[in-house]
């Protein structure tokens, strides 16, 4: 092995052994998942009842397709019957209001879920299943009678079908106790943005600070002396970040694994006991299916770039924090040339929190160019569908500021992990750089 | 034969220069003493030797040859400060700096299982570094130093933190590297280890070599002509035109201790025969400087 792979492995297995990791590791999904299941379960324990559910159909198409099922009970109103202000009151006696507005084919939007309790998961799903296998015989019935049923029209088609844009989108409304009704704010989109946005944020805190970390131990115990006698200052500088970011990875991937695992024994064992009673396989409820349904979110790619932001935002920040470590040899001056960075990332956090609200306001868009902000904030812009060229060029410019700040830090770490016993100012550290 | 050589190594820092122009011979199988008041540019020179830090212009010859970047698995460093990974356990270290070092790792674990019983610290194994009293983890760096069997070894203050029976078996130890062939540079603040196992030294006083050569030598050198003589008489006062001073004189329980300095061109011969014309001598020493005397007195003027 070479001296890079040694301290690599070093730093990887000293910490991957250490009992807080593994406990860590181990129960931190356990109670994620938790967290996100012991409200699904009692709700469902409370819930037995029929739920009735009306459908105001004003184009009189949808509302058939409904069969009562699985606990939910549909029934057609009129419209006309019904005036729009007196739907308040008609929730006493139904769960939920489902309105269609429109030729759903033409407007998915043309769809809203009113309801005084946060409406079922189940629900939304099946009403997005029955609604978009109309829309979509609706779109080849019109395929059929417009006569031009060849391959690039059917492709057209299927494109309009699979394409997020096409999808119907329901929104959903919650009437509160005072009666106000308010946009019910369980968007898929933002919730996974916002985790994906933490998890970011938590990682470049959590393992940036464990990178100063053992960078100051190294200086403050002098066994970098020792180190610095056999392998280079760049080496111990990369193997440092790798080996703690292959740490991250690894937690990372171990929660991933594990809470799939886990998501998916849950939703076998909640799903299954209403199985036999529907039957039908049609009706079978998938949580995994509906989820992606209900948000049209393109999981593949927004997992692979959160590891590749994951990725360039923790090299950046490990490369700050690394030469932080390297130029103080005390805890108070740490404190000092911390903050700045801190405030960054803390910066970052709270941009991606409000662009949640407003994933394509100015605020969002310049944060996930600006490769100090991107990683965090990009992440939340995600969800709800980012242009090509934004993120190329927000991924270009995080990864050349990944090489030039590691450039930087690597000449900075070379001399201020030797220099003891003093603060080195600003002017100090551009002077290092300098040297031979 | 000389091991290693650096020529002309200057080093500047930026308020202050470090080293000017230092030049050094260190002869093949030998323990070469490093001397100096703090400060004085012995730990920039070492890193220099050990490539921590390169010099502003000079050479560091290995072998007759310039050094290379491979050179390094070559020497094996003990720095002053103490380091290890506190966290790691005392085996795991050893063979991790034995294999960083270029070692295999079976041969490596030999090494360790020898260097350990040697130092009857094998029941350590599994201990973590973080557990060890100072004189153990001591113990673990020196071996964590000399595991891949390196040509050139630098200590800096082996010696501090070691009771004398361990200071005795380092010695020892470092005797026999020796005797094995190594080149060995000991910096050190203990003189009497210098007198007891070095060579040849250089003593570097504001970033210049002030003093080389071998100790015998240099002693020999810093003579300063004072003799102590025990004299069979109750007082002793010198001969008229006598060549030389008398310094002290005390009574004790078999004779009178006397210290006298000779002029500079007598000989000892000459000094006897004068003390005899008046009493018997009892016994006659010339007064060899310590090196701790010889290092006040150079790095003073």
């Amino acid at each position: 092995m070479t001296p890079l792979q040694l301290i690599i492995e070093r730093e990887y297995v000293s910490r991957v052994k250490k009992k807080s990791f593994i406990l860590l590791t181990l129960f931190m999904p356990f109670l994620f998942v938790g967290i996100a299941l012991v409200p699904a379960l009692l709700s469902m324990v409370k819930d037995t009842g029929e739920k009735t559910i009306a459908v105001i159909d004003k184009t009189g198409v949808y509302a058939l397709e409904f069969q009562s099922s699985q606990g939910f009970r549909f029934v057609s109103l009129n419209a006309d019957s019904l005036p729009a202000s007196q739907w308040a009151k008609l929730d006493g006696d139904y769960f939920a209001i489902l309105a269609i507005n429109g030729d759903l084919s033409q407007d998915p939007n043309a769809v809203s879920l009113l309801s005084r309790k946060q409406p079922p998961f189940e629900l939304q799903a099946k009403i997005d299943s029955v609604l978009s296998k109309k829309v979509k015989d609706q779109k080849l019935e019109q395929l059929f009678h417009s006569g031009i049923a060849d391959s690039a029209a059917i492709t057209q088609v299927l494109n309009t079908i699979n394409d997020r844009s096409g999808n119907i989108s329901i929104s959903t409304f919650r009437k509160n106790e005072g009666g106000e009704i308010k946009k019910s704010s369980t968007d898929m989109a933002a919730g996974v943005g916002g985790v994906f946005t933490f998890l970011i944020y938590l990682f470049i805190m959590v393992y940036g600070a464990m990178v100063m970390q053992a960078v100051m131990e190294e200086k403050k115990n002098r066994i970098v002396e020792v180190m610095l006698s056999t392998v280079r200052p760049v080496n111990l500088f990369i193997g440092k970040i790798i080996g703690v970011g292959l740490v991250g990875i690894t937690q990372l991937f171990i929660w991933g694994i594990l809470i799939g695992v886990l998501m998916g024994a849950a939703s076998i064992f909640t799903a299954a006991p209403q199985l036999p009673s529907t039957g039908a396989e049609a009706n079978a409820f998938n949580p995994a299916q509906a989820f992606a349904i209900l948000s049209g979110i393109n999981w593949l790619e927004i997992i692979l770039l959160f590891f590749v932001y994951f990725i360039g935002g923790y090299l950046v920040y490990a490369s700050l924090f690394a030469t932080v470590g390297a130029a103080v040899d005390n805890d108070q001056d740490t404190q000092q040339f911390m903050m700045p960075i801190t405030f960054i990332i803390l910066f970052a956090f709270y941009a991606g929190i409000y662009s949640i609200q407003n994933p394509d306001g100015p605020l969002a868009f310049w944060c996930s160019l600006f490769p100090l902000t991107s990683p965090i904030v990009m992440m939340v812009r995600l969800p709800f569908g980012v242009p090509l060229w934004e993120k190329l060029l927000s991924l270009a410019l995080l990864f050349s500021t990944f090489l030039l700040m590691a450039w930087l830090a690597a000449k900075i770490y070379r001399v201020g992990i030797l220099m003891y016993g003093k603060k080195p100012s600003l002017k100090e550290m551009i002077k290092w750089i300098k040297y031979k | 034969m000389y091991y290693l050589q650096t020529k002309d190594v200057v080093k500047q820092y930026a308020a202050h220069c470090a080293l000017d122009g230092v030049s050094i011979d260190v002869p093949k199988a030998s323990v070469f003493g490093l001397l100096g008041p703090n400060g004085a540019g012995k730990t920039t020179l070492i890193r220099i030797i050990t490539r921590i830090t390169a010099p502003d212009s000079g050479d560091v010859m290995l072998n007759g040859q310039a050094m290379t970047k491979e050179d390094v698995y070559k020497i094996g460093y003990l720095p002053e400060e103490r380091g290890l990974y506190k966290k790691m356990k005392v085996e795991e270290q050893v063979l991790f700096f034995a294999r960083l070092r270029g070692m295999d790792a079976a041969l490596a674990r030999a090494e360790t299982d020898k260097w350990f019983q040697k130092f009857d610290i094998a029941n350590w194994y599994n201990k973590k570094v973080e557990e060890l009293s100072k004189g153990m983890q001591q113990k673990l760096q020196f071996i964590a130093t000399v595991i891949h069997n390196p040509d050139l070894l630098i200590f800096d203050e082996p010696f501090s933190g070691f009771d004398p029976v361990n200071v005795e078996l380092l010695k020892n130890e470092i005797l026999k590297l020796k005797a094995e062939g190594k080149t060995i540079i000991l910096s050190t603040h203990n003189m009497e280890s210098v007198e007891s196992i070095c060579d040849n030294i250089t003593l570097i006083n504001r970033s210049k070599a002030v003093l080389q050569g071998s100790v015998a030598e240099i002693r020999n050198s810093h003579k300063s002509g004072i003799f102590q003589l025990k004299l069979h008489a109750d007082t002793f006062s010198p001969p008229a035109l006598a060549p030389f001073a008398l310094l002290s004189s005390a009574p004790s329980y078999d004779g009178l201790e006397v210290r006298i300095q000779k002029n500079a061109d007598t000989t000892p011969a000459e000094l006897i025969r004068y003390v005899l014309q008046t009493t018997d001598i009892l016994s006659f020493e010339e007064e060899i400087p310590s090196m701790s005397d010889i290092f006040i007195q150079t790095v003073k003027n």
